[in-house]
């Protein structure tokens, strides 16, 4: 029952270089749920950004609708591949074929998460040299020593995460708390996810539950904001 | 000991037009020159946001006694009740309009 879906090892027992940690079989269906959630939060912000934009023409709002924008198209391709290979794949080892349908959709959510995750640490970072030296640095030390493509969202959610704080420093709102705290349980669950890959199917789950939870945190500001005077 | 100059800090667009809307708002209608108190700008740099304000329909002009004056339009105040919004909502993401 525990077993996964998909090893990440091919047939002839060598690890397929680059592929994306995968759900257990059991987890699949919830894991489909959890990216549908986070793809509606996701169009959500993006398309009140996106009004606000409209209205004041700020590029700081352009940024937030365009990086949320990508996030939801990633989180959905993600989704919708998992959904699609659990109905129509029976459990089994990795077939020879490296690029199976989920992973593509793994592959359209990790690239459409760095894009998204790099659009806002350059809306937060584009005035600030300092800050950007100091992601550039955990990112070298991560990229020498972890998966590539999950490095790299861990490095850009730091900045992000990093930059909140700073805001945090100098004004502190329950809004800003709240989506600080999204952005670090964010980064929470990458990390899990990355370390699961050294075989736990618990951490992957616990990743995804602890992402879930921070998105539904940042529904809660969508709405508060969303609220008539 | 120097008194400390204020900070300079860089106003965007969409800020400026608040800031012109809200010194409007407060008395219903004002004169540019009270506007140039309120919102701190320059002759030149006012003449030009009252230009696109009106543009924009987020302000209305009359001249009385061949003096202008603005009076805030609905448009505008929903741009104010907008900019408000969206003030805390990109403070929520730690980001500055």
């Amino acid at each position: 029952m525990n077993e996964s879906f998909i090893s990440k090892k091919t047939p002839e027992g060598l690890p397929f270089v680059g592929a994306p940690m995968f759900p257990p079989r059991w987890f699949m269906p919830y894991d489909v749920i959890i990216q549908l959630v986070m793809t509606l939060v996701s169009m959500g912000i993006a398309i009140y950004a996106l009004r606000g934009f409209r209205w004041v023409k700020e590029s700081s709002l352009y940024h937030l609708y365009l990086a949320f924008a990508i996030l939801a198209i990633g989180f959905f391709a993600n989704g919708l591949t998992l959904s699609i290979d659990f109905i129509t794949r029976t459990p089994g080892p990795h077939p020879p074929s490296p690029m199976l349908f989920m992973d593509l959709g793994f592959m359209i959510y990790y690239v459409a998460s760095i894009v998204a995750y790099g659009i806002l640490v350059y809306a937060y970072f584009k005035n600030v040299r300092n800050a950007s030296m100091a992601t550039a640095v955990f990112g070298v030390f991560l990229t020498a020593t972890a998966p590539f493509m999950e490095s790299i969202i861990i490095v850009l959610l730091f900045g992000i995460v990093f930059a909140q704080l700073i805001h945090l420093t100098i004004h502190t709102s329950r809004s800003s708390i709240l989506v600080c705290s999204s952005f670090a349980l964010i980064l929470v669950s990458n990390i899990l996810i990355l370390i699961s890959d050294a075989g736990s199917e618990d951490l992957y789950v616990i990743g995804k539950l602890l992402q879930l939870v921070a998105f539904c945190a940042l529904l809660l500001i969508l709405l508060e904001v969303r609220r008539p005077e | 000991m120097s008194p400390k100059a204020p900070s300079l800090k860089y106003r965007s667009k969409g800020r400026i037009f608040a800031d012109i809307l809200r010194a409007v708002k407060q008395d219903g209608s004002a004169k540019p020159t009270h506007i140039l108190y309120k919102a701190n700008l320059s002759h030149d740099r006012l003449t030009k946001y009252l230009t696109l304000l009106e543009d924009s329909e987020l302000l209305t002009k009359t001249v009385v006694d061949d003096k202008a004056e603005y009076s805030i339009t609905t448009k505008g105040e929903q741009f104010l009740m907008e900019f408000r919004r969206m003030e805390q909502f990109a403070d929520a993401f730690g980001l500055e309009i």
